[in-house]
């Protein structure tokens, strides 16, 4: 009668639809790295990316009747994630100065992270300069660079969670990377001129 | 752009999302071509750049969120996080101890111990038993069905009764034939009747005392180590008793020695946290003592009538939020490919104020 093993998402959101909050808990568990780091990234703040993590579950609880197993939990819920940030984005959202820096290290234990301590601040910094760069991209743009470049989905995942066609993935991911890749150049040279960003600038037109 | 190849096609081809005729395609191309060569070393230096963004671990507040906003609709208005942080929360874990503490002491647990070993049952297998099916009933004391707003606390034993696990008192009683059966099937028949009251306590098992500012924090902590482990969590903490406040503050797992040290470590490392290993028999003491303390406080409390019963059923309404926690922090059952025998450790969470 018991479940032997680990309960997989299936058997958890056949659970969560009979009404069983425990399992659809244990799903949140599971599943909230991953939506948190999207949002934070999305959205650059990380109090209105817990805000939104947490309305996009809630969210999806309410909706789970219309989740359709053919695809993912985690492909379904980066797809409400995403509509609950634009959404919250619209609604004024909670809009603060304060940039990412993990403020009172809420945002738990590091990625692993395998430079000396002393690179830490330098890490720190490059980390506010490509979110900073990642902010200043439209938002479709954006979706897409944290669904390839730090989610690492495949182009299936990224066309069913976007609603596009594979054919576009494929041209949108190439602007988008150049377009960031020229925010980054940018934010860098007036950073600190003359350093660093000695990459060549592709696609030079 | 000036070459005219299809950028999205090296972007594929980047990405290792190229068929093979593709792949073949792009590879001719960029042998020739010094701009297209240079926008695939460019994405490997882009990806370089976002490594810093990659995965963050969410706040544990997130799912707690979750589940207060998906729970019922009840007239208690205070959450789990508030109370638990809050003075109340020191005297409530006081008396959920001695509650459980007391059980024990009138438990015949020793002749119990020992008629699981004349069963030839190893000790902690038939307690893990024991507990699974009790845990499957607590499962069902918060099955949704559970009307909203339902004003009667549905998980409060009285506190002393000395009364058969898994049966009856709550008003699904179905739930637990099925966890009276599931016993009848894995427990060897001849079983003493006297073990299904006692609590059988197994005198090593530690007591990490977690002191935190934020015990929800570390209680998620805890959580999440679980999570990472990929532990199955089952509610319930059979070894301490069915109280609704008792499961709030403690959590109870089986874990490696290994295991229990990390987790140790990740706790100790949060902010204006600390732990302590002590043990039940230490626990008791401090207890009993604090409890001495508290006790006419209590009554004061709750009038004439008798003072545990009342407590707890006055506090089981308001902690049920708290109770909502109990399926992803509650019991472990371990994953069976596990090697290294895990024992019982039972994680205690206090608040104390912030340091700031």
């Amino acid at each position: 009668m018991s479940p032997p093993e680990v309960p997989g998402d299936r058997d958890l959101i056949e659970r969560a639809r009979r009404g069983d909050r425990d399992a659809f808990g244990m799903l949140v568990v599971r599943h909230q790295d991953r939506i948190y780091t999207a949002v934070l990234r999305f959205c650059g703040d990380e109090e209105d990316a817990r805000d939104i993590a947490q309305r996009a579950f809630v969210n999806a609880w309410r909706r789970l009747d219309s989740f359709k197993g053919d695809s993912a939990f985690s492909t379904w819920m980066y797809r409400i994630a995403f509509n609950e940030s634009v959404s919250f984005r619209r609604e004024g959202g909670r809009r603060r100065v304060v940039p990412l820096q993990g403020r009172d290290g809420e945002a738990g234990p590091e990625p692993a992270d395998d430079r000396r301590p002393g690179d830490r601040l330098e890490v720190e910094e490059s980390r506010r300069q490509v979110q900073e760069a990642l902010n200043q991209l439209d938002p479709e743009e954006r979706k897409i660079l944290i669904l390839k470049e730090l989610e690492d989905r495949s182009y299936d995942e990224i066309a069913e969670i976007l609603e596009i066609p594979k054919g576009t993935v494929r041209s949108r991911l190439f602007r988008a990377r150049d377009a960031l890749r020229e925010k980054l150049r940018v934010l860098l040279k007036s950073a600190e001129p003359g350093s660093v960003e000695s990459r060549p600038r592709a696609g030079g037109k | 752009m000036s070459c005219g190849f299809d950028k999205g096609l090296l972007a594929a081809h980047y990405d290792g999302e190229t068929t093979a005729e593709e792949r073949v395609e792009v590879e001719r191309h960029l042998a020739g071509c010094p701009e297209c060569a240079r926008d695939l070393a460019s994405m490997k230096d882009l990806s370089a750049a976002l490594k810093p963004l990659s995965r963050s671990a969410a706040p544990m507040s997130i799912a707690e969120g979750v589940l207060r906003d998906i729970a019922p609709v009840r007239s208690v208005s205070r959450s789990w996080v508030g109370w638990a942080s809050s003075a109340a929360a020191a005297l409530l874990l006081a008396v959920g101890t001695f509650y459980i503490l007391d059980r024990e002491k009138s438990a015949p647990d020793r002749s119990t111990l020992a008629s699981d070993q004349k069963a030839g049952t190893p000790r902690s297998e038939s307690l893990r038993r024991q507990d699974d099916a009790e845990s499957r009933s607590h499962y069902s004391k918060e099955s949704p069905k559970a009307p909203p707003g339902d004003p009667a606390p549905p998980a409060a034993p009285a506190p002393m009764a000395e009364e058969p696990l898994g049966k009856g008192r709550d008003d699904e009683g179905r739930l637990d034939d099925h966890a009276e059966r599931d016993k009848a099937k894995e427990a060897p028949a001849a079983e003493p009747k006297s073990r299904m009251g006692a609590k059988p306590v197994a005198p090593g098992v530690p007591v990490v005392r977690v002191k935190a500012a934020d015990v929800a924090k570390a209680r998620a902590e805890v959580e999440a180590f679980l999570a990472e482990r990929e532990l199955k969590l089952t509610p319930g903490a059979p070894l301490l008793g069915r109280s609704a406040y008792v499961r709030d503050h403690y959590v109870q797992l089986d874990l490696t020695a290994e295991e229990a040290a990390l987790l140790d470590k990740r706790i100790a490392e949060l902010k204006d946290t600390s732990t302590a290993r002590t043990t039940l028999e230490l626990e008791k003491k401090r207890l009993a003592e604090e409890l001495s303390r508290l006790k006419p406080m209590n009554e004061a409390q709750e009038g004439a009538k008798p003072a545990d019963a009342d407590a707890t059923k006055d506090r089981a309404g308001e902690l049920e939020e708290g109770e909502r926690l109990r399926g992803v922090a509650g019991g472990v059952e371990r994953d069976a490919k596990r090697l290294a025998r895990p024992v019982r450790v039972i994680y205690v969470f206090e608040a104390v104020p912030a340091r700031r």
